[in-house]
């Protein structure tokens, strides 16, 4: 019994010990379990997952920052600046980092004046990347960044400005700096050069900073397009092509000046224009360069080609006498060719001078088919001219196969062919450059931007037209068209002129209507050597119609002023064969010669001094400082004799300047750029008032409030 | 006498835990280069000033605690437990507030989270009563009680409200009533029904699994055939009624963050945020680390609450692979020894102690580890020992400390 419950006891302990063993076991495993999970899952996480962490990691803390690229500027044949990038402001936002969406809404809401749903909705979409507001006024960009709201990107974009001359052949970019138009558009990836990136790192709060150590790509400057063009005459050319658009009624207006030895043009304009710093403005129809894209029936002037393929294939001579009929009328196949000038019979000099459409017939017939069509081609007509121009059409000149039996007088007066402006010009420049037509061009080179030249245009010839004797006897028969034709209203005083007027049916949509004529003048001076060729032409004028009084006036009025303004060389060369006295006219010419002012306010002296020079323009300093230019003493803009002495007034680095009627931008530039702490109130253009003194001492940071006119 | 002639005997040497020390050590450290490292980051260094500063009071505190007279614990568990109640309710009533949640008390210049404190006061407390041979655990009375002196501070911590802290009183309740004698059958019946609502909200699948894995148990263990029976329907019903309802019933933040434990990708602005910032931070740093003062998602504040309970994401991205497993294990170190002396000793207050304290510590690193690599739902506990706060590190070094001294008086006679 004893012995019994020993055993049991004994046995009790042993079972008790055995449990305590499980315990223990179960107790250890349990903490064996939770450490092989937790290991486990570490080894996943920290080892076989690690690298998708980094990645997603890295997605999160770094982020690319665009470096913009500086597009290239576009300037004419003296490197003055027709587009031009400036730096401006532009708000985006990450919306995902954006922590008080209700407050960022609700400032731009007030001062962008549209609905706060509208940023609202914006600061919803899913992208990392949404933009706010671009191009916004410096005045108004202060006044976001002091908010410093989280999320929200303040960023420097480039604007761009045009100095909206030749609008049409420069064209536009459009908010995210493609080139949408004209040669913005063609030589789009060379002027938009390569943006650069910077990586910078962000925190969780929305803070973000350059990455230290980190990857970094600079910016590629675009590279500069130079033209032909040259400002003061492109100027002068809109100037008098909008004026005789106004005083004729015309609908649009077309000109081209082209220097023809080389072929180089110096101005294309197109009426009306648009200002191609207000996107909103324009309209496709005024955005065309229509002296490239554009076809018309050219009446009168393309008569050339039967004066100088008839001349230059001996069929007749200058003074030869051709039978215009005295009743004005000539019946072909039962088609009636009338002139506006019954000229009888008459030397065939006269009858083009008096642009006889009935000789034209005539001699055209005499020429023959495949003859005209040979000179019409040689002079470039229905291909096109290689100006370089995006949108040049080649118009239409139509083999010989498909003429009807009354198309070679009715070509050889200018009908049942379509040209363009710059075609026309071309061969009339042919005929003034001794029968050898030229290339036209506009770009003269494309320059990186370090310096590299990528691309340049040279003088080029095309084909000889016509024999030089030809061209010559051919020139004495236009130049009668200026001096006793119908082109007496082209005439230039003291230069002798030649050209050719011509009115046409306006053909719309395959339709002549009654009423709309495309009226123009081609000519080129001086006669005996011709230098510069311009074409002019007004398309439905409604104050009279011919040539003669609607478009050679201007021709004659663009001429007699350009003549001010022309390279030296150019002006030389013309002036050779001048009625005046060479050294009287000279004199004149080069005291008269004037410049736009350019604005330099803003700048520094050195900036501001090589800017004047560029522009042909002296200066003198109103005070004695060192600052940065805070007013000239000549308008921007207007136009002044070269190297005219502009006053400057400089601010002193250490008082506060007075800008006081200065334009918006530049006051607050002026105002940075001194260090002051610049406030704005009202929205206007023109300071107003400054809340510091003139004169005072610049306290750095101290609040500068500016009051803009409304 | 005999303590001493003990200690003459073995050396002082042989009466300290030194692998205890030598672990607790490598926390503080990896604690201390963390909270610099997070610190640093936010441009504050004085965060990390103030928990050197602590860090120096509690080692103070464990030499203190070291020289007690054994008894004391033992004594004293009552009266410690007493005072803690008070400090929570005055915290309720004086306390401000920090972070939405009432836990702090303001004394003189420092402020204190007694609820800390209060963890190590409860276990102490419960321990005495559950060591008392009169207290029989199987009585329901005393059951009554052993509930009811855990669930009055854990209460009043979600007054505060501070469920994080309140759920952490619960880890140590049932170890220690099993250890104490308590029948686990009986925790098996109760605890069926409440797993059970539990995962029935989580998964399905899971919930199933368990119900078949409890009928598998039951049918081992071989008890009441009503009981088991019961207690399985119980929790098959309680599953299925929490896996339709349960989303109406929780508030909606708490609901969000099951979700966003589930699928953390579900929505990473918001919700999720934490529990994903937390895995890119561990995750992008590797085997090695991306070095001290180099990880990004510390450096550039991506990791939410990053000294504090967070701080794990911090050591995981700047040491890597190599530190984490380092800092897991030194708790497992811990944990071990911790283990170990409980099953030489033969005390049973102290036993009780060291069950509390190994559930406790356990259930702090599994849970705060666990959340911020994402097995475990975003719970804001403290990890011990490298946590930024004052009151928990002293609360833990002081729990140290009584191991210490259990360890020192190991095989003492009067003790057994």
């Amino acid at each position: 019994m004893q012995e019994f419950r020993e055993h049991k006891k004994q046995e009790a302990q042993e079972a008790r010990k055995r449990e305590e063993t499980i315990r223990f076991g179960v107790v250890l495993g349990c903490l064996l379990l939770f450490a092989v999970a937790i290991i486990g899952k570490l080894v996943m996480v920290q080892i076989v997952e690690a690298h998708e962490y980094q990645k997603r990691a890295k997605r999160q803390y770094e982020y690319q920052v665009p470096l913009k690229a500086m597009r290239g500027q576009i300037l004419d044949r003296n490197g003055r600046q027709l587009a031009t990038s400036l730096s401006v402001r532009s708000f985006a936002a990450d919306p995902k980092v954006v922590a008080n969406a209700d407050t960022v809404a609700q400032t731009f809401s007030m001062l962008f004046d549209k609905p706060k749903s509208y940023y609202l909705a914006k600061l919803k979409e899913k992208s990392r990347f949404v933009w706010l507001e671009r191009h916004v006024p410096a005045s108004i960009a202060k006044q976001i960044s002091e908010k410093h709201f989280a999320g929200v990107i303040e960023m420097k974009e480039v604007s761009r400005r045009y100095e909206n001359l030749a609008e049409q052949v420069i064209g536009f970019i459009d908010s995210d700096n493609r080139g949408i138009s004209g040669l913005e558009k063609q030589f789009d990836s060379l002027l938009a050069g390569k943006d650069g990136y910077m990586m910078m790192q962000r925190t969780a709060t929305g803070y973000a900073f350059p990455a230290i150590g980190a990857k970094q790509e600079e910016a590629i400057n675009g590279a500069s397009v130079e033209l032909t063009i040259d400002t003061d005459v492109q100027a002068i050319v809109e100037d008098e092509l909008s004026k005789g658009l106004e005083n004729v009624g015309a609908s649009a207006g077309i000109a081209i000046v082209m220097d023809v030895q080389t072929g180089e043009i110096l101005a294309m304009a197109n009426a009306p224009e648009f200002d191609a710093n207000k996107k909103s403005t324009y309209t496709l129809e005024a955005a065309r360069n229509h002296a490239v894209t554009d076809v018309f029936e050219p009446g009168s002037t393309f008569k050339l080609v039967m004066a100088t393929a008839s001349l230059d294939l001996g069929i007749i001579k200058p003074d030869d006498k051709v039978d215009g009929t005295l009743a004005g009328k000539w019946k072909i196949k039962d088609r009636t060719i009338t002139d506006h000038e019954a000229l009888g019979k008459t030397t065939f000099r006269n009858a083009i001078a008096h642009s006889s459409n009935i000789v034209a017939a005539k001699v055209g017939l005499e020429i023959g088919k495949e003859k005209f069509y040979d000179y019409a081609k040689a002079f470039g007509f229905g291909e096109k001219t290689g100006v370089g121009l995006i949108g040049e059409v080649s118009g239409l000149l139509k083999p010989t196969s498909q003429w009807s039996s009354i198309s070679l007088p009715w070509m050889a007066h200018g009908y049942e062919v379509l040209v363009t402006p710059i075609q026309m010009i071309c061969a009339y420049a042919a005929l003034a450059n001794n029968g050898m037509r030229m290339k036209p061009f506009v770009v003269q080179r494309i320059v990186s931007a370090n310096g590299e030249v990528l691309y340049y245009n040279k003088a080029e010839a095309v084909k000889r037209v016509m024999k030089k004797e030809t061209a010559e006897i051919a020139r004495e028969i236009f130049k009668a068209v200026v001096d006793s034709g119908t082109g007496m209203t082209a005439r230039i005083e003291g230069i002798s002129v030649a050209g050719k007027t011509g009115t046409a049916q306006l053909l719309t949509n395959g339709n002549y209507r009654s009423g709309n004529y495309v009226s123009s003048f081609v000519g080129f001076y001086p006669a005996q050597k011709p230098v510069i060729a311009t074409l002019v032409m007004m398309i439905n004028p409604t104050k009279g119609y011919y040539g003669s009084m609607t478009a050679a006036p201007v021709f004659a009025k663009i001429n007699s002023k350009i003549l001010s303004v022309l390279e030296p060389e150019m002006r030389d060369e013309i002036l050779q064969f001048a009625a005046h006295k060479e050294s009287a006219v000279k004199n004149f010419l080069d005291t008269t010669k004037t410049v736009a002012v350019p604005n330099v306010c803003g700048l520094s002296v050195e900036e501001a001094k090589e800017i004047l020079r560029v522009h042909q323009l002296d200066f003198k300093k109103e005070n004695d400082a060192r600052g940065v230019v805070v007013a000239q003493g000549i308008a921007p803009e207007s136009r002044v004799n070269v190297w005219t002495k502009v006053p400057l007034t400089i601010a002193e680095e250490s008082k506060v300047p007075s800008l006081v009627g200065l334009r918006a931008d530049r006051a607050i530039h002026v105002a940075e750029q001194l260090g002051l702490n610049v406030q704005v109130q009202g929205n206007g253009s023109k300071v107003l008032a400054q809340s510091l003194k003139a004169g005072s001492e610049v306290k750095q940071d101290a609040p500068f409030i500016l009051t803009m006119s409304n | 006498m005999i303590e001493s002639n003990y200690e003459q005997r073995e050396g002082f040497w042989k009466t300290v835990d030194w692998s205890v020390l030598l672990s607790i050590t490598a926390l503080v450290c990896f604690g201390l280069l963390a909270i610099y490292s997070a610190s640093n980051g936010v441009g504050n260094l004085s965060i990390f000033y103030k928990q050197a500063t602590w860090v120096v009071i509690s080692l103070f505190a464990i030499v203190v605690v070291f020289f007690l007279p054994l008894r004391t614990f033992q004594d004293f568990a009552y009266l410690a437990y007493g005072l803690s109640i008070v400090a929570l309710i005055a915290v309720l009533i004086f306390a401000r507030k920090i972070a939405g949640n009432a836990a702090w008390l303001q004394i003189g210049g420092a402020s204190f989270q007694p609820s800390e404190l209060a963890k190590i006061t409860t276990i102490l407390a419960l321990a005495r009563f559950l060591s008392n041979k009169d207290n029989d655990i199987r009585q329901l009375k005393n059951f009554a009680i052993a509930i009811a002196i855990v669930l009055l501070p854990c209460v009043l911590v979600l007054l505060q409200p501070d469920t994080g802290t309140a759920l952490t009183y619960l880890t140590f309740i049932v170890p220690m009533i099993v250890v104490a004698g308590f029948d686990f059958y009986y925790i098996l019946l109760l605890g069926v029904p409440l797993v059970c609502a539990l995962l029935g909200f989580i998964s399905l699948i899971g919930f199933i699994v368990l119900e078949l894995f409890v009928i598998a148990l039951m049918l081992v263990m071989r008890r009441d055939f009503t009981w088991s029976l019961t207690s399985l329907l119980a929790g098959a019903g309680a599953g299925i009624a929490s896996n339709v309802y349960a989303a109406k019933l929780l508030k909606p933040h708490q609901l969000k963050r099951i979700q966003t434990f589930l699928d953390p990708m579900s929505d990473p602005q918001g919700a999720g945020y934490n529990a994903l910032q937390a895995k890119i931070a561990i995750g992008s740093g590797g085997l090695w680390g991306k070095g001290f003062l180099q990880g990004t998602q510390t450096q550039l504040r991506f990791i939410p609450a990053q000294w504090t309970d967070f701080i794990f994401c911090v050591i995981g991205e700047e040491f890597g692979f190599f530190g984490t497993s380092i800092v897991v294990s030194a708790y497992l170190l811990l944990v071990f020894r911790l283990i170990r002396l409980a099953e030489k000793i033969k005390n049973r207050f102290a036993i009780l102690v060291l069950t509390g304290f190994i559930s406790l510590m356990l259930g702090h690193v599994v849970v705060n580890v666990g959340m911020t690599i994402g097995l475990m739902p975003v719970v804001g506990i403290p990890l011990p020992f490298l946590s930024y706060g004052g009151s928990s590190m002293l609360a833990n070094m002081i729990a140290v400390g009584i191991v210490l001294n259990f360890y020192k008086h190991r095989r003492d006679v009067s003790f057994s």
